[in-house]
């Protein structure tokens, strides 16, 4: 039987459709590409390649690195108190500040970041220590903890924007980045697992790990995530609906799968989870989603008895972000224990970008 | 510790590059639409078909000569999950995914995808690559190294059982 039936081909068609869109992209297949090469290299090398191993998880230091340390602070303004940083993640071209006679500043996405001051001041974090920041955290003490995924580097500077210390993070160049980092840890997704990254020693101890959480791997199954010391959030990329993934550390380090909480955000229209953020005690999480209207709202949950106590942007309704095009992106920070500072901006259209700001407290 | 860093040359051989750029864009998610319905999970075939790109990548200028680069593409990835598959299950039981909240498919589709997970792989390869990557009968047996008379039976099998499940789930 050769000709295959309509409603068969249909049927299959409609199967195939099914499945989300294809994630991966070039750079993946370059990076998979890069590492076979590199290991059948050293496989024919055998006795002729001599692999320097540092002590610990390799520790490895490239010699022309080291004048960058001489590089200048990136602003000389000291960080406004608050208990977490709102780095304005993504943003691209020149945004003027929310505050009365700020001067437009120019931020470069990965080769000049941003941070909102609480005041409405822009301050610049100039990139050091690596071509690029793909992802960084912002520290309160104004340090930076920033990771350069295709050279799979980290990069930690000192609050006057000077390098402190390069670390060569890569496993045999397998798929690395970073989720968020406190002055000691820094997370760090590995295809396999989430680990915490000890940043004085390098050393890496597991948090959870694919198995644990019913994954193939742990590159793109999440949409958002944070973690600290008590708790860890996920919003896993394949679920129906917004729900967040909620994890009580620490997990055992095993294979079996862990059990988990789920939080729901509660409102029918939610399309995806784009931003988890946990307060630094780990008492509250904050979740900003986009619903199927495109607009962006933002949920704040107790974790102790998974209550939402907050939604939205206060005085303003629900609605955080209401009907604007093209997307904005949306960055949220503890300012205080009972208050969420946050952020929309644009990163194309006419520049310079407006930075709104709005706040949630309860 | 200080090492010099190991660098590879991408530029080297740009055109066959960008050869290898144009096939990936026309073919990445069609064969990953088939591995998905083939493998039944959407996450083993998003690793399958960027493993099976990266062997293709590397050997673009053979590859490339191949009367059907994206049946090729379409084998090394299933056999890639074949193997991954069977050094997992010796590690630990698959997984329920029914009872997973990630594994949910639109309610459209349903139907269709279950009908297909009651096949044979065997059945289900056959189908998708003559269906999804639209091979003919040679191209399939080709692509799985296997002769026509194979294909045609388990194409067969495979349609008539498969009109059975969607008229029983009817």
């Amino acid at each position: 039987m050769d000709t295959i039936p309509q409603d068969v081909t249909e049927a299959v068609r409609a199967a195939a459709g099914a499945a989300p869109g294809y994630r991966a992209d070039l750079t993946d297949v370059r990076r998979r590409v890069r590492r076979r090469r590199k290991r059948q290299a050293v496989l024919s090398a055998v006795g002729a390649v001599v692999l320097v191993v540092a002590t610990g998880f390799g520790v490895i230091v490239r010699r022309e690195e080291s004048r960058l340390n001489d590089l200048p602070a990136a602003d000389d303004a000291p960080p406004e108190p608050g208990l977490q940083r709102l780095l304005l993640n993504g943003a691209l071209g020149r945004y003027q500040p929310a505050a009365e006679g700020g001067r437009a500043v120019e931020l470069g996405a990965s080769t000049r970041m941003g941070v909102l001051e609480p005041s409405g001041r822009i301050d610049t974090l100039d990139v050091v220590g690596a071509g690029r920041w793909d992802r960084a955290v912002a520290l309160p003490d104004g340090a930076v903890v920033a990771v350069n995924e295709s050279e799979f580097r980290l990069v930690v500077t000192r609050p006057d924007g000077t390098v402190r210390l390069q670390r060569n993070l890569s496993h045999d160049e397998e798929w690395m980045s970073l989720l968020t980092a406190t002055a000691d840890t820094a997370y760090l997704w590995r295809q396999t697992d989430l680990v915490a990254h000890d940043i004085a020693s390098g050393t890496e101890t597991p948090v959870v790990n694919m198995y644990q959480l019913g994954l193939i791997n742990m590159q793109g199954a999440f949409t958002a995530a944070d973690v600290n010391d008590g708790v860890l959030v996920l919003a896993p990329k394949e679920t129906t609906g917004c729900s967040v993934e909620l994890l009580r550390r620490p997990l055992a380090a095993n294979r079996e799968p862990v059990r988990s909480e789920w939080l729901d955000i509660g409102v029918g229209n939610c399309e995806q989870v784009t931003g988890i953020r946990l307060s630094p005690d780990g008492a509250m999480v904050a979740v900003s989603y986009q619903t199927a209207n495109h607009d962006f709202e933002v949920v704040v949950f107790r974790i102790a008895d998974q209550r939402i106590v907050a939604r939205g942007g206060g005085g303003t309704g629900d609605l955080v972000v209401d009907g604007v095009r093209p997307y904005p992106l949306v960055a949220i920070a503890w300012q205080t224990p009972f208050e969420l500072r946050g952020a929309w901006y644009l990163t194309n259209g006419d520049e310079p970008f407006r930075l709104h700001t709005f706040f949630i407290n309860w | 510790m200080v090492v010099p860093a190991v660098m590879i040359d991408l530029g080297e051989a740009s055109s066959s590059h960008e050869g290898f750029e144009a096939f990936y864009r026309a073919n990445a998610d069609r064969v990953y639409r088939a591995l998905a319905v083939t493998l039944r999970s959407d996450d083993l075939a998003a690793e399958a078909v960027s493993e099976a790109m990266a062997r293709a990548c590397a050997r673009w200028p053979t590859v490339s000569r191949l009367d059907n680069p994206a049946g090729w593409v379409f084998r090394v990835g299933l056999n890639w999950a074949t193997s991954w598959w069977r050094k997992v299950r010796r590690e630990r039981p698959p997984a329920d995914e029914a009872d997973h909240p990630r594994s949910r498919p639109p309610d459209t589709a349903v139907g269709a995808r279950d009908a297909l997970a009651k096949l044979p792989e065997s059945q289900r390869a056959v189908i998708t690559c003559r269906v999804l990557l639209e091979l003919t009968t040679a191209e399939t047996a080709a692509a799985l190294r296997i002769t026509e008379g194979t294909v045609k039976s388990r194409l067969s099998r495979g349609l008539a059982a498969l009109r059975h499940e969607l008229n029983s789930e009817d």
